[in-house]
């Protein structure tokens, strides 16, 4: 049953789902003062283009490069891995310096 | 029951869960919640990875998305205890106002370019597995940028250490 | 193109780059410079003779484009030329100016020894002599206004050599803005007659030729009184450069540069740039009756003037100054009444007697370091070279019969008599009394009796100068004596017969009442300044005469009171609160406007900075926003929408 779709269900389906999981992810990076979870809303948002590129891959299947969707979703969850490390790294470092991780305090970089 | 009806409604169920677990991230006000929240839909995702025959992006998403990231999340959490409760600034007027304005313009937008469009829509062809095939891609065609993204997991990896550590460590 | 026609870039090219090598490498080496300038003074003046013979054997008129300067400026149908003109007028003018310029370097290798400056003073004179070339050569107003106006930068370079004495400063100023005041409107004129000929110039001619605008003037294209109004622009610029009335007051002032610049500027470059100007655009005059009369009227009341002036003066160089005022203005007025060859002829013959007094003033000033004519006298028998070369160079300016003077301006004195003005007829006679009383007061002041005693100066020191001084004087001298014969009246072949107006030479009969009655008006006042000056024969005090005619004298002295009319009216009046305007609307208009950009832009910043709020989330709105804000367009208008202009595609 794996892997074997219907015409019930087509591209359409999955990238409106991958469009609402990122308004969501956008949402939350707007609304939200954790900066913790401004970075969650940041995976949401990566995971929402993964499906959209993984169901690319899915449907264009017969296509020159039917693995190139797969294999940038990959790279993204690679990247997105070390980008987490970075910033949560950068993250403590500002709550030890400033007592706070809420970013609405924490804005040194103005005029 | 039809293959069809039963990968349609395998699908909606899915996409059901993710939302409503990326609902629950944005939602809920504790960050523990919203964390436990993010790895059910990491999970989810894993499931519609496996849905579009992405064997390999399956396991992945396991173990990476729903395994190490929110193992990192967590710690995060941890260390910065004293702001654990979370409450968007919606609530304290500013900035935040225009979060669901915006965002709601953003699938607003996107709705508007996905659904007009005629996309793929009847029998699927019937992919082999992609584990080995992708594995062969990525050592060939995409080796360069394979070997970059060592090299950047490698930077991440330094540069997150150091930033980390404490000034007073030698 | 025969020989010596191809060669005249020559001579703008020699003192041209004399003067750029003192500059750039010889300026620590004052002999080698000096030498620099001489030679090419030299060559230039060998090829401008070479030229003029050529000329008279058979004039040609060539014109020609300098190479890359003949395109100078080119756009859709305008074109400006630089070039050379060869005719006859260009050719004797540039024998003028290399000639009297050669002859005043050598002079000054003497007379500048050991002056603050040599090099400088020995460049600029090269400088000088390359701007009066090009406006002499030149074959339209667009490179004569060019020439016109390095000749003037010149003049207040060479004026202030001693620019750190105040009074030499302000003259080289003066001189400056008074003669800038007639430039302006001929920069206008230019602009007059580019306008309303440009298009209807003869085939391929470059933009405002003078050969080529030669027919256009009377051909009916503009009215008389457009024709009025061009003469007299082109005429201002005249007016202001050779110090004609009312613009006379920076020439005397002018004498605060060395001697032998004076002579320089009086003889061939500087005031005879003006008369040139008429002169060469006399088809623009001669079209125009009135501006004729006018050209005449000030020619007359500047030679009058001046000459009554320079009998009231002390300092010898002043009094040579306004007989250069006068012979100009004698020239003016002989363009004004149609003696167009005679005044020519003047310009000419004057060139080499004003150089020799001038030179020979500078010749008793260099050994008795004073310039009051009452400090000096007695010479005569102590500086023979000098007082017999400045006897010649006196008879010569006064019009004495046989002397070069004479033949020129009686060519005007017929011009002037045919013109059966009366009025005009009795200011001739007037100026020809007057100028020979001046020139011979003069003489007979400096050069007859005893020396006059002065504190610290022993008379018996007075010796003759040395040959550098000595040699161009004889030189001069003997041009002052002979040169006039080239134009003896009435001889086929004369000067009047090679430079004139029109299509073919007129042949004037000898007009017998003229040159009696100017001759007569001359030895009058010869008689009337022996009779007050010279010790021997002296029958009448000055002193006694001055002091009965109190008011006269004292009007005459103080130069009619110009410098005082014009310091009250223009000075104090105009230019003073015009300064004061100038700099309020600088210090509050100007200003204003730039401090008011500045603040204006100062508050904008303080608004616009408050956009960098630091906190992120705001610009992560304004990033969507934006980006929702370009989608939405994009999705409206299409590929072609207002998104093309910054090369996005929608689709």
């Amino acid at each position: 049953m794996i892997g074997e779709g219907g015409s019930l269900i087509g591209l359409g389906h999955f990238l409106v789902l991958s469009a609402g999981l990122f308004s969501i992810g956008v949402y939350g990076l707007l609304s939200k003062r954790n900066a913790i979870t401004l970075l969650m809303c940041v995976e949401l948002m990566f995971n929402a283009t993964n499906i959209a590129l993984v169901a690319f891959a899915r449907f264009g299947y017969n296509s020159a490069q039917p693995l190139a969707g797969q294999a940038f979703a990959l790279f993204i969850i690679t990247i997105a891995a070390a980008e987490v490390a970075v910033a949560i790294a950068i993250l403590l470092l500002i709550y030890r310096l400033r007592g706070t991780i809420w970013v609405d305090e924490i804005d040194l970089m103005k005029w | 029951m039809s293959n069809d009806l039963l990968f349609a409604i395998t699908f909606y169920v899915l996409a059901a869960l993710t939302l409503g677990a990326g609902l629950g991230v944005v939602i809920l006000r504790n960050v523990v919640h919203a964390a436990v929240s993010l790895i059910a839909c990491f999970f989810f995702v894993a499931w519609v990875y496996l849905v579009l025959s992405a064997d390999l992006l399956w396991v992945a998403q396991l173990l990476i998305y729903a395994g190490a990231i929110p193992v990192l999340i967590v710690f995060a959490i941890m260390f910065t205890r004293r702001s654990m409760s979370d409450t968007s600034n919606a609530d304290s007027g500013g900035i935040g106002l225009w979060a669901p304005l915006v965002g709601a313009a953003v699938f607003g937008l996107l709705l508007a370019v996905l659904l007009p469009a005629t996309w793929f829509h009847g029998s699927w062809p019937n992919p082999p597995g992609t584990t080995a095939l992708i594995g062969n891609e990525l050592v060939s065609k995409y080796a360069v940028p394979f070997e970059l993204v060592s090299v950047l997991l490698l930077a991440a990896l330094i540069g997150a250490v150091i930033l980390a550590r404490r000034e007073d460590e030698s | 193109m025969p020989a010596p026609y191809t060669l005249m870039w020559l001579i703008l090219l020699l003192p041209l780059s004399a003067f750029a090598l003192m500059f750039a490498l010889t300026y620590e080496n004052k002999r080698t410079s000096a030498y620099i300038g001489i030679i090419a003074a030299a060559g230039a003046d060998i090829v401008s003779i070479w030229v003029l013979f050529a000329e008279l054997a058979k004039p040609q008129h060539w014109q020609y484009g300098l190479g890359i300067f003949s395109d100078f400026i080119q756009y859709a149908d305008i074109h400006f030329q630089l070039g050379i003109l060869a005719d006859p007028l260009a050719a004797m003018m540039s024998v003028v100016v290399c000639s009297v310029s050669f002859l005043i370097q050598v002079y000054s290798l003497e007379y500048m020894r050991g002056e603050e400056g040599y090099v400088r003073y020995f460049g600029f004179i090269s400088l000088f002599t390359f701007s009066m070339l090009l406006l002499v050569l030149s074959p339209n107003y667009f490179q004569t206004y060019i020439g016109w106006e390095l000749v003037g930068v010149c003049s207040y370079l060479l004026i202030g050599h001693y620019f750190k004495r105040p009074s030499a400063a302000a003259a080289a100023k003066k001189a400056f803005i008074v003669t800038r005041l007639g430039d302006f409107p001929f920069l206008v004129g230019i602009g007059y007659i580019f306008f309303r000929f440009h298009g209807h110039l003869a085939g391929g001619a470059a933009d405002l030729d003078f050969y080529a605008l030669k027919p256009l003037y009377a051909g009916g294209l503009v009215g008389s009184l457009g024709l009025f109004l061009m003469a007299m622009m082109v005429f201002s610029g005249a007016v202001g450069k050779s110090a004609q009335f009312p613009l006379h007051v920076w020439l005397p002032d002018a004498m605060e540069g060395p001697t032998p610049i004076s002579a320089l500027i009086h003889a061939a470059t500087m005031v005879a740039a003006g008369v040139y100007l008429v002169a060469r655009t006399y088809d623009l005059f001669a079209a125009s009756h009135q501006a004729l009369a006018v050209v005449a009227a000030i020619g007359a009341v500047t030679s009058l003037m001046a000459a009554i002036w320079a009998v009231a003066q002390d300092d010898i160089k002043r009094i040579v100054a306004y007989s250069t005022l006068s012979h100009l203005g004698l020239m003016m007025f002989g363009l004004g009444v149609g003696a167009y060859s005679a005044a020519v002829f003047h310009l000419f013959t004057h060139a080499w007697f004003k150089a020799l007094l001038f030179l020979g003033a500078g010749s008793v000033i260099h050994v008795l370091h004073t310039q009051d004519i009452w400090e000096m006298g007695g010479l005569w028998k102590r500086m023979r070279v000098t007082s017999w070369t400045m006897l010649i160079g006196a008879c010569s300016a006064a019009g004495i019969p046989l002397f070069a003077g004479f033949w020129s301006k009686d060519g005007i004195m017929a011009g002037v008599f045919a013109s059966q003005n009366p009025v005009f007829i009795v200011v001739a006679i007037l100026i020809s009394f007057f100028s020979a009383l001046y020139t011979f007061r003069l003489f007979f002041v400096v050069f007859t009796g005893e020396p006059a005693k002065r504190r610290a100066f022993d008379p018996k020191k007075i010796h003759e100068s040395s040959s550098p001084i000595l040699v161009p004087l004889v030189v001069l001298a003997v041009l002052a004596l002979l040169i006039g014969y080239v134009g003896l009246p009435g001889i086929k072949g004369s000067f009047t017969q090679f430079v004139f107006f029109g299509r073919n030479p007129v042949v004037e009969d000898v007009n017998y009442v003229a040159i009696g009655a100017s001759v007569v008006a001359g030895l009058l006042g010869l008689v009337t300044a022996g009779l007050f000056y010279w010790p021997a024969y002296a029958r009448f005090s000055a002193a006694d005469f001055n002091r009965r005619f109190a008011r006269v004298y004292d009007w005459s002295h103080n130069k009619g009171y110009f410098d005082e009319i014009y310091e009250a009216m223009f000075v104090r009046g105009v230019i003073v609160n015009l300064g004061r305007a100038a700099q309020w609307f600088d210090s509050h208009v100007i200003d204003g406007f730039v401090d008011g950009v500045a603040d204006g832009y100062r508050l904008l910043g303080d608004r616009v900075r408050r956009l960098q709020s630091g906190k992120v989330q705001g610009y992560a709105v304004g990033l969507f926003a934006a980006l929702v804000a370009i989608a939405v367009v994009a999705l409206i208008f299409g590929s072609s929408g207002p998104l093309a202009l910054v090369g996005g595609a929608a689709r």
